[in-house]
């Protein structure tokens, strides 16, 4: 229930894939180009987006359930 | 936008497609590992409903004991006075407060393992399962079209000569982990 690895994964992924777009979209600026941003690139980096803030979504989750269930007699 | 290829550099576009592998790669890992903590939360959760639950068992064991020796403590002395309780009494007390947070602990847990299946379904599997069909679907489908697109300007351009059909270019994705 630690989110962070996978977190910090996805997040650095994003971050890269976004620098490397921008260095390939300089190279290629044609039809194609815009069809693949519009089709994959642009709904492929909302998605991740989303479920990086559903990963935050689900750690506020499970610290709200270690505080409550902890074995602390 | 040009109707024609507008591509300054084609192996600006491979090193794209092979980043693009990379991320998908990285992305999937990541999804499994996000699964993988879901499902040790949920045993986690389990796990300390049968500690708590096991506290409630000691601690009623403790109450019965701590009743026992307030009732030992109740019989008049040999010259008639009733003997000082105030530490069984106050033993006694402890103990079932004891006793009472160990049963609110159990019935938090149980509370929290009936609604989380269905709030982490709400906060994250939709979103989750939604990227996991993008990556195996839209993606790869991308992914393929442009390592064709590719093909196609390298010949072009002359950089590749051999017309027939061979491996592709976009890396394998990596073996999947457990979901």
């Amino acid at each position: 229930m630690r989110f962070g690895a996978s977190r910090s994964q996805l997040y650095d992924a994003q971050k890269t894939a976004r620098a490397r777009w921008e260095s390939a979209a300089e190279a290629w600026n044609d039809a194609s180009r815009q069809d693949f941003e519009e089709h994959v690139w642009v709904p492929l980096d909302a998605q991740v987006s989303d479920v990086l803030r559903a990963i935050d979504q689900l750690s506020v989750l499970f610290t709200q359930v270690r505080q409550d269930c902890e074995f602390n007699p | 936008m040009p109707d024609g290829a507008d591509v300054a550099s084609i192996e600006a576009l491979r090193d794209w497609l092979a980043a693009l592998a990379v991320y998908r790669d990285g992305v999937g890992e990541a999804l499994a590992g996000v699964q993988i903590e879901i499902r040790r939360g949920l045993e986690w959760v389990s796990e300390q409903a049968a500690l708590w639950q096991r506290a409630v068992r000691d601690c009623e064991e403790e109450v019965t004991q701590r009743k026992a020796e307030l009732a030992a403590k109740k019989f008049p002395t040999w010259d008639g006075k009733m003997p000082d309780t105030t530490i069984e009494v106050r033993n006694l007390r402890r103990a079932q407060a004891r006793l009472e947070h160990a049963e609110e602990q159990v019935r938090k847990c149980k509370s929290w393992l009936g609604r989380l299946p269905k709030l982490i379904e709400e906060c994250y599997t939709l979103h989750g399962h939604r990227l996991q069909l993008f990556l195996e679907g839209d993606l790869a489908r991308g992914m393929a079209v442009l390592d064709r697109r590719i093909d196609a300007l390298e010949r072009y351009a002359g950089l590749k000569t051999d017309y027939s059909s061979g491996p592709s270019a976009i890396p394998p994705p990596a073996p999947e982990g457990p979901k």
